[in-house]
């Protein structure tokens, strides 16, 4: 048995924290949007260093990165245990999926028939049982230190694989989750470019993409051009390489903006309504159905969230309730993309920062573990159709293969074209690796 | 004597006898108005007024949810009769609230109940002086800031939202004292008004200043000597300039005596205790307190002068040993203040400067055993003592910072006959004339503390009794056990007519049991406060009692800003519920490593078809559940699956499943009867032999077998956990077998790969159920790749 203790809610500090001054600030000045889009390619040219690894080919083009905050239950999931004493099967059921002898609960019916498309892991662990560390360690692929702020696998991949199609690389539906989906050690101008609200929502439109209202074209070339007669002034006064910078920054923001293409990635009522339907007419529908949109036109790796599964308490209710908005929307997504030929070139990876304890608590809950979880890939060459790894009969530790953080951010990045072995820089001249000490698991992989 | 204050104050504990603070209880609600929609569980938030005058009839406006069938108040204390309430409209109703001429000034608790529930603890405080309401802001900018006149003498009230400063204008002669104190932190049960009290001239000049006090924690208090005839202006606001939604608050002002503690801070119960209150603007206050007869953890004394009363207690200790005083100098072992008294003693002084310590010389003799008990800061003293015990050569034994929360607590074996200190000083060496203390040396003493766990995270919820007519109803009751031990059982008294409960004992060693009470279906609508008590089997004498914490303040992180340790319980009869629900008594027991099914079947009005939930209320050490289950809608029966772990008690225990519905406006809570369930060791144990298969092959699993209980008949045996389309037949084995052999068919699709997820489960025949057990875990059967397989894969592959 692992020294890993189960936190409950009372026991993890994130559930009493209160923003600090700090975190505030990020919020208002990076969380609400990401960043404006000026910012966003200004900032981006900034690292380019490459210490002469040869790149693996990618598989992938692209990458949706479905996350479910507040530790998601293996056993109510992916991973139930229809033999084990009732306090460890916890109260829901199990269905028979289209892999042979594989079950998953009886909430992930429509999953269960794309069960041939993808494969899950039930062997993910870690040992950070807190919200944050936890976090960190699913976005990063890295345990935290006190010394260094990581990048997001998304700004790495930002870094490495830069914009497509005028798009930005890195985009989060519907916000940046939290702070270790930021740029890390890496300029700023990695870290994501948020939708700044909700697609399920009525009304949704991301911000920054379309002129003001009441904003002509002209008035904006109007714009345009006093703000170049500023910059030409500042230039005849002082030399600088980010001066000279700026333009192509603007020209990307503008192409952006003014690129139909582009800005029609981020238009959900483009979708056909049958299309909205089929993946659900709430956030988890809506915003995959998003995702796919995003990477179909070009971004390269969308994260988004869905859902609270922090479930301490009443675990039935909580699944009952959230469960079968995103089996829905996953078995659409992942079907939808097969069907347009993009699932081979698209990974979707549905994560979460651990797994719940083995036994229901006393509140008919499950508290946090990290110990051993699931998560589930599917697409950019990952297997079609396989049970990777296994917990113990209880759901208490790893049976078989265990996955390491480290070795599925290493296997991530090695679909996407990126040598994990790679070392970025971080201030101070410190080179760091992608991954540190990530292996690829080839069993992962078709 | 009604008022209580927080013992625990950072401690989000169960409640110890001998630091708690007890609320008075008494009295049986007796109203009656006809109950209009059911509304089951009703919650209260606040009384606006949250006050009102001794001797006079207040109406007040109770403010909560599910209260469309509100009844009445159930009040504590004594003194406070509700003689009226009008019909609830938007979750509030009003209440008239007669409060008699002797009523206990300051704090009361108090409970709603309606005709289907009761709510909340809150609480309510009686005043000496008139209700003033805070005059509602004008309108136009001229006169927004206007201070409001009010005499010396009133209790104000009226809410704070964010920025908002009320001010409030007094016309005081030169010498005469103006004393403010404020009811605020306690008032908002969800949110935190951390008020402040400024008190200056009409020229703007700030004379005294309070955001926090020893006396009244987040509530300010203050009192001040007038330097001139003229008009002062009272200012109270929030000190983050953020007050909350509600901001509601009462304002004490007059020219009352508000000393902030007192000295000594308790005697011996019975006696005429000369006292000095301290703190006061015009001074030390003497007086002489008669203290109760019997001995009192948490006395309230209410200083007067010149006819007037605070309207606040300060807080004295009725106890049954004799006082001793320190007098100074005493900072040392060799001038320690000296005692011929035998223990237990109660020292008092006060740490009257910086870096005082006091000392106090007493005898002992080798072994015997004692509690060292400070008491300070649970009466209000600002003092954060630091307790130590010293020989009488001055060498220190034993040391202590904190363990009765900000006060100090030792538990002291007294080593050698002979001469001993007791030193008292501040963590942070702090003194003053008001940081008094009182250290209780006490033999160690059997006690037992009873109450109702909180079941639901920063909530009241089902923390009373309430029993629908002719139902049952389900409680935890938590026991905690002081200096003693052995099977105890519990009494309730002062039930409702027609009300019973049904306790099995609690057993050593156990601190939860479930309780079922039974209301017969002629039983009254009516609530009351009741008393449970836990007393041991053999009959030795252990004082017990109701010690119930209630967060009144709470917030997120379980540290409350204001708890309430109540001394009743509150029970109440409801209307009828919907559903009755049974447990179907188990003929057999439970074995180690087994499970079992409990059946609840459900009796339902015919109009009702809602889906009830079910649990399993406790679980017995080692017993396991999915921690709900259900009976569907429209359906009569459900099962609660349990599990036994293969270290569960070899026990008897008492369970029940309680059962929920949404009535449409609230949740009603009943339960099945209090069942026996009985916990065995296990019949069969015993190994897997391991063994492989080719895919699409047979072969025999052998499965050896330890009989450890013999069992009559023939019991089926099952092996569980085979891999995907690999099947085993059940077998028959009897208690003389010493193995059995499973005739195992792999399909030619069965994964290949080592399995070790194997187990037997036995079903073993018992008065015409069977009793489940497991036992094997981890048997390993490998599949291996068929030879046909192999070949036709190297087929395909040329």
């Amino acid at each position: 048995m692992s020294d890993i203790k189960p936190v409950t809610w009372l026991d993890d500090p994130a559930h009493f924290r209160r923003p600090s001054r700090r975190e505030f600030l990020y919020a208002g000045l990076v969380g609400g949007l990401g960043l404006t889009l000026g910012d966003f390619f200004k900032l981006q040219a900034a690292q380019n260093a490459t210490p002469g690894i040869v790149a693996p080919t990618a598989v992938a083009k692209s990458l949706i990165h479905i996350f479910m905050p507040g530790g998601w239950s293996a056993q109510e999931t992916f991973d139930p245990k229809p033999y084990a004493p009732i306090e460890y099967r916890g109260p829901l059921g199990s269905i028979d999926t289209k892999l042979d002898g594989v079950r998953f609960s009886e909430f992930l019916k429509d999953t269960a028939k794309i069960a041939d498309k993808i494969t899950v892991v039930r062997s993910m662990t870690h040992g950070e049982a807190a919200h944050e560390r936890g976090t960190h360690n699913m976005f990063t692929g890295y345990r935290p230190s006190p010394a260094l702020q990581f990048p997001s696998m998304g700004s790495v991949v930002s870094h490495e694989l830069g914009s497509k199609n005028n798009l930005p690389p890195y985009v989060c539906v519907p916000n940046m989750p939290n702070e270790f989906a930021g740029s890390g050690y890496l300029s700023t101008a990695h870290g994501p470019f948020s939708l700044g609200g909700d697609p399920a929502s009525n009304g949704f439109a991301v911000r920054d993409l379309n002129m003001r209202a009441g904003i002509t074209p002209e008035r904006f070339d109007r714009r345009r051009n006093i703000l170049s007669t500023v910059d030409a002034h500042f230039r005849t006064l002082e030399k600088s390489d980010a001066l000279d910078a700026m333009d192509s920054f603007y020209q990307a923001a503008y192409s952006l903006v003014s690129s139909e293409s582009a800005r029609e990635a981020f238009n959900l009522n483009a979708e056909a309504e049958a299309t909205r339907d089929t993946y659900g007419r709430n956030e988890a529908g809506q915003r995959m159905l998003m995702s796919r949109r995003l990477v179909e036109a070009g971004v390269r790796f969308v994260s988004m969230t869905y859902g609270g599964w922090d479930m301490h308490a009443k675990i039935q209710d909580g699944i009952t309730k959230s469960l079968p908005p995103f089996d829905k929307a996953y078995a659409a997504l992942i079907n939808d993309l097969d069907q347009r030929g993009l699932l081979d070139s698209t990974i979707v990876m549905v994560t979460s920062e651990f797994g719940r304890t083995p036994k229901i608590n006393k509140d008919a809950g499950r508290d946090h573990w990290p110990r051993v979880f699931s998560v589930a890939f599917a697409g950019g060459g990952f297997k079609r159709g396989q049970v990777y790894g296994s917990s113990d009969p209880t759901g208490s530790e790893p049976d078989a293969d265990p996955l390491s953080v480290e070795n599925m951010a290493a296997t991530v990045y090695h679909q996407l074209g990126i040598a994990p072995e790679k070392k970025l820089m971080a201030p101070g001249d410190r080179p760091i690796d992608i991954v540190r000490n990530g292996s690829v698991i080839a069993e992962l992989l078709a | 004597m009604a008022v209580s204050l927080p013992n625990c104050w950072r401690k989000p504990h169960p409640p110890v006898l001998r630091k708690s603070v007890i609320v008075r209880a008494a009295g049986l609600a007796s109203l009656a108005l006809a109950a209009s929609a059911h509304a089951a569980s009703p919650t209260l938030s606040h009384f606006v007024p949250a006050g009102g005058q001794r001797g006079t009839k207040v109406e007040v406006i109770c403010e909560g949810g599910r209260l469309d069938d509100a009844k009445g108040l159930l009040f504590f204390g004594r003194g406070l009769e509700v003689t009226s309430v009008s019909e609830a409209a938007g979750g509030k109703f009003k209440a008239k609230i007669k409060i008699a001429p002797d009523a206990a000034l300051g704090e009361h608790t108090v409970r709603v109940w309606t005709a289907t529930g009761v709510g909340d603890l809150r609480t309510f405080y009686v005043t000496p002086f008139p209700l003033v309401k805070e005059a509602d802001e004008a309108k136009d900018a001229a006169t927004k800031d206007e201070p409001q006149v009010v005499a010396l003498g009133a209790t104000v009230w009226g809410s704070i939202q964010g920025e908002d400063v009320d001010r409030f204008v007094v016309e005081a002669k030169k010498g005469q004292r103006i004393s403010a104190e404020v009811v605020g932190v306690r008032l908002q049960p969800r949110e935190v008004f951390d008020s402040m009290l400024t008190l200056s001239k009409a020229d703007g000049t700030v004379l005294a200043e309070n955001d926090d006090s020893s006396l009244l924690q987040q509530d300010p208090v203050l009192s001040f000597v007038a330097p001139e005839d003229g008009k002062y202006t009272l200012a109270l606001k929030d000190s983050t300039n953020a007050a909350p939604g509600s901001g509601r608050y009462l304002l004490h002002v007059g020219s009352f005596p508000r000393p902030l503690t007192v000295y000594p801070a308790g005697g011996q119960a019975g006696e005429q205790l000369k006292v000095a209150y301290l703190g006061d603007a015009t001074g030390t206050l003497p007086a002489t307190v008669k203290l109760p007869a019997q001995p009192d953890p948490r006395f309230p004394s209410f200083a007067e002068q010149n006819g007037q009363s605070a309207p606040s207690p300060n807080w004295l200790r009725a106890s049954p040993f004799p006082n001793v005083l320190e007098a100074e100098p005493n900072n040392d072992a060799a001038t320690a203040t000296p005692t011929d008294k035998p223990l237990p003693l109660s020292f008092n002084g006060v740490v009257g400067a910086k870096g005082d310590i006091d000392f106090f010389k007493f005898a002992a003799k080798k072994d015997q055993e004692f509690d060292v008990n400070i008491f300070a800061r649970r009466l209000r003293s600002p003092l954060d003592a630091v307790l130590e015990i010293y020989d009488e050569k001055g060498n220190r034994i034993q040391q202590n910072d904190d363990s009765g929360g900000p006060d100090s607590y030792l538990s002291w074996k007294v080593p050698a006959d002979g001469n001993f200190c007791v030193a008292v000083k501040d963590q942070l060496g702090r003194g003053g004339p008001i940081f008094t203390y009182r250290v209780e040396l006490t033999p160690k003493r059997p006690e037992i503390a009873v109450w109702l766990p909180e079941m639901q995270q920063n909530s009241q919820e089902r923390q009373t009794i309430v029993v629908p007519k002719g139902n049952r109803y389900a409680s935890l009751v938590k026991i905690k056990r002081d200096n003693t031990g052995g099977d105890l059982n519990l009494a309730a008294s002062e039930l409702l007519p027609g009300v019973t409960m049904n306790a099995g004992p609690v057993l050593n060693g156990i601190d939860t049991v479930a309780v079922v009470f039974e209301a017969t279906p002629e039983a009254t609508v009516a609530a009351r406060t009741f008393a449970l008590v836990a007393k041991p089997t053999d009959g030795k004498p252990v004082e017990s009692r109701v010690a119930h914490p209630v967060d009144i303040v709470g917030n997120g992180n379980n540290t409350p800003y204001y708890r309430i340790t109540a001394d009743k319980l509150a029970v109440a009869v409801a209307e009828e519920a919907p559903f009755k629900i049974q447990l179907v008594e188990p003929k057999v027991p439970v074995a180690q490593s087994g499970s079992m099914n409990l059946r609840v079947v459900a009796a339902r009005k015919p109009d009702f078809k809602g889906k009830i939930t079910l649990a399993l209320l406790y679980s017995p050490p080692g017993i396991g559940t999915a921690g709900s289950a259900e009976i569907k809608e429209g359906e009569t029966e459900g099962v609660v699956p349990i599990s036994a772990s293969g270290d569960a008690q070899t026990k008897k225990w008492k369970i029940t499943v309680v059962g929920s519905a949404d009535s449409g406006k609230g949740a009603v809570w009943v339960s099945t009867q209090l069942a026996d369930l009985e916990v065995i060791a296990p019949f069969v144990g015993g190994q897997i032999a391991r063994t492989f298969v080719d895919q699409g092959d047979k072969t025999v699993v052998t499965v050896k077998l330890q009989q450890k209980v013999p069992f009559e008949g023939k019991a089926k045996i099952s092996l569980l956990g085979l891999p995907n389309k690999v099947t085993a037949a059940d077998r028959e084995i009897t208690k003389d077998d010493t193995e059995v052999k499973f005739e195992v068919l792999a399909d030619k699709t069965s994964p290949v790969a080592r399995h070790s997820t194997l187990f037997c489960q036995v079903a073993i025949p018992q008065n015409g159920e069977a009793i489940l057990q497991s036992f094997a875990q981890g048997g390993v059967l490998r599949i291996d790749p068929a030879s046909v397989a192999k070949a036709e894969l190297k087929e395909e592959k040329k």
